[in-house]
């Protein structure tokens, strides 16, 4: 049957009609306690705030997963109903760990912001969703952070929820979503976080090593054009090996590129002015592309469903003709 | 016409007149001779998700309602401020705050107004005997001694926002000016509390106003909250007396307050169905939007006609002040349905 790709489809439909959990999102009780163990922890020798950056990500990370995934071999077993329990349970992970309706609400809101000329509110909108400072922004810029945070995002909080789906099920879903979460609270280069959140740092580049060359490959063929697929992998390789962080560079990239803009450039962070690398070729990003962007991360999610579904036809098929 | 002709006409206007706001559902079933209950009522800018309301415990309704430190404990909290007034919602204010400066300086006759905005400002200043210029997008620069500056942030219908940035050097003048401030920040509940200039209080010289009914949905409660100086609520108190908000409203309020969950939650689906009806609105009218959490106004060239078209099939949006726009409040996916079939049939 073609279980896979129908799970990966409800729980895409649940996130795009449903939005975020209703009363209460677990993430933030997860929030509330991760900081509760850093303030714990995070103390003392290099070693010591290395060694307790690692036992704090285990505690908040694995618990939950190990729980689902004999959870779910136990109810593989012992199910008889024709929808198994475990794709149910899998839809409502899935669910959960998508994050598409919410990142389009929140780059929408800055289009609409920065189309009306409301440029005050567009900035308030935009230091939402990055860290750098927005209160001296123009148009240009805030456009460029919200492309390239929707890029980014795109991929941490869509496309790599859907891969590690299809790499190790829910368990894998739910250990990625808390990865991802606790990268974004202790992954800094700072003297608080160097050492203590360097393991979180890490996983999280580990965990979307794959998932962000897959999506940079699904931006890449909505070219629909062989040399340009080719050329813009080859640069999105190029860039990222120069840019912070790995998967980010590789998306951003990528993406940047389909849309024929180049991100990267100045910004200013904590009042230090950094200059990052290059990201992607073309002209500078305007207004039109947060929402082009937003449609981008969209056809790469449709598209990957898409191939999945038809894989698993393909696959099925075969196994009916051998049956027959 | 000179700008003082202008002034002058409203000083006339305004004065002794009842002005008109949104929420005036009863006029428009008369005038449209449609019963109350099937009207879609989009025409205030009050969140269409109420906070849901609490048992009240038998002792609200009892006791005279003296003010409760608990309710005030958790405003604070909530406003993130270390004086803060509870009143019978912000109006209760606004019509007092002409004579409380007057009080304090005689000779304070100067008042720079938004030309857009809420307009029981204007009518309360003016009653008073101030006289008011306007400045439109850009905050007044030149300020004058024991000048009065309101703003109202962000703005209603126009929802520009002004930044943090503007407001504290518009602030230092007006303190070097021997000024007031005043910031109506009714509807800043929808940003985070960064955007508020409340922390920003160190003084005689700002006064903020907060309004409760609007992001939790009760305006019924008639409930507001002044944060200013200690000087500031200490003469607030004393001309309001006691009692002013009755018991189970503040039980109510001090609830709301506490529930940050519930307020996350507010926030995001008030951001989420403004998208919607923006969505919606642009697809059925060739309009400029400006858009807040809380409602979006819609600038027309037939915006009366609109107006007129909606309430013809029992959708009341507010037509502004200047007739050159609607606003519309903000609606829930049923609502939606419902302003989705008149938008179709609009000539």
């Amino acid at each position: 049957m073609i279980w896979l790709s129908l799970t990966l489809l409800g729980g895409y439909l649940l996130d795009v009609w449903l939005g975020e959990p209703k009363r209460f999102h677990p993430l933030i009780g997860f929030g509330y306690l991760a900081n509760q163990l850093e303030h714990r922890l995070n103390f003392g020798s290099k070693t010591l705030r290395l060694s307790m950056g690692i036992f704090a990500w285990c505690l908040l990370v694995l618990p939950i997963p190990i729980s689902i995934f004999f959870i779910q071999i136990n109810l593989s077993l012992s199910t008889t109903y024709f929808v198994n329990c475990d794709v149910i349970l899998d839809v409502i992970v899935i669910y959960w760990a998508l994050g598409h309706h919410s990142l389009r609400l929140h780059g929408l809101q800055i289009f609409h912001a920065l189309k009306q000329g409301n440029l005050a509110q567009a900035r308030v909108y935009c230091s939402y969703i990055v860290s750098r400072e927005t209160q001296q922004l123009s148009e240009q810029q805030i456009s460029r952070a919200t492309t390239e945070s929707m890029l980014e995002n795109g991929h941490d909080a869509v496309l790599a929820t859907l891969v590690s789906y299809l790499i190790g099920g829910a368990p894998l879903v739910i250990i990625h979503r808390l990865a991802n979460t606790l990268d974004a609270m202790w992954g800094y280069r700072n003297k608080r976080f160097n050492y203590f959140g360097r393991f979180s740092a890490r996983a999280d580049d580990v965990l979307g090593f794959l998932s962000a060359k897959i999506t940079s490959v699904l931006f890449a063929v909505q070219t629909f054009n062989f040399k340009r697929i080719f050329c813009i992998l080859k640069l999105a390789y190029q860039q990222a090996k120069n840019y912070k962080s790995h998967n980010g560079g590789w998306v951003m990239s990528s993406g940047a590129t389909l849309m024929k803009v180049q991100l990267g450039g100045k910004s200013i962070y904590h009042g230090e002015a950094t200059t990052s690398p290059a990201l992607g070729q073309g002209t500078q990003p305007q207004t039109q592309h947060v929402q082009l962007s937003l449609t981008r991360v969209n056809y790469a999610a449709l598209l990957l469903i898409s191939i999945v579904f038809i894989v698993e036809l393909i696959y099925w098929a075969k196994q009916a003709e051998m049956i027959f | 016409m000179g700008k003082a002709s202008g002034n002058d006409f409203l000083n006339i206007t305004l004065k002794n007149t009842t002005l008109e706001h949104g929420g005036q559902l009863d006029k428009m079933a008369i005038k449209y001779c449609r019963p109350t209950e099937q009207w879609l009522d989009l025409s205030t800018g009050i969140a269409p998700f109420s906070y849901p309301i609490p048992i009240i415990p038998q002792k609200c309704w009892q006791n005279l309602p003296n003010v409760n430190d608990a309710l005030i404990q958790a405003a604070k909290n909530y406003y993130q401020t270390k004086h803060c007034l509870v009143c019978a919602g912000s109006q209760a204010v606004i019509e007092r705050l002409p004579n409380f400066w007057r009080q304090k300086y005689h000779q304070a006759s100067q008042v720079y107004l938004p030309k857009v905005g809420y307009k029981e400002h204007q009518k309360s200043w003016l009653s008073a005997g101030f006289s008011a210029q306007f400045y439109d997008a850009e905050l007044p620069k030149k300020i004058e001694k024991h000048i009065v500056v309101v703003v109202i942030n962000p703005n209603n219908p126009s929802t520009q926002l002004y930044s943090k940035q503007q407001l504290l050097a518009l602030y230092q003048q007006v303190k070097s000016a021997q000024g007031l401030l005043v910031i109506d920040e009714a509807f800043i509940d929808v940003f985070d509390h960064a955007q508020s200039m409340v922390e920003a209080i160190n003084n005689d010289h700002l006064i903020v106003l907060r309004s409760f009914g609007k992001f939790f949905g009760l305006a019924g409660l008639r409930i507001g909250f002044v944060c200013a100086s200690q000087a500031w609520l200490n003469i607030m108190t004393e001309s309001f007396g006691p009692w002013q908000v009755n018991g189970p409203a503040q039980y109510i309020a001090q609830q709301a307050l506490l529930d940050t969950n519930w307020q996350h939650q507010q926030r995001v689906k008030l951001q989420q169905q403004s998208l919607k009806l923006a969505e919606l609105l642009q697809q059925y009218l060739v309009a400029e939007l400006a858009i807040c959490s809380l409602f979006i106004t819609v600038y027309l060239e037939n915006a009366a006609d609109i107006h007129h078209q909606l309430c013809q099939q029992g959708v009341y949006v507010r037509l502004t002040d200047e007739k050159h726009s609607l606003r519309c409040g903000i609606a829930s996916d049923e609502q939606l349905v419902k302003l989705k079939k008149a938008l179709r049939n609009l000539a």
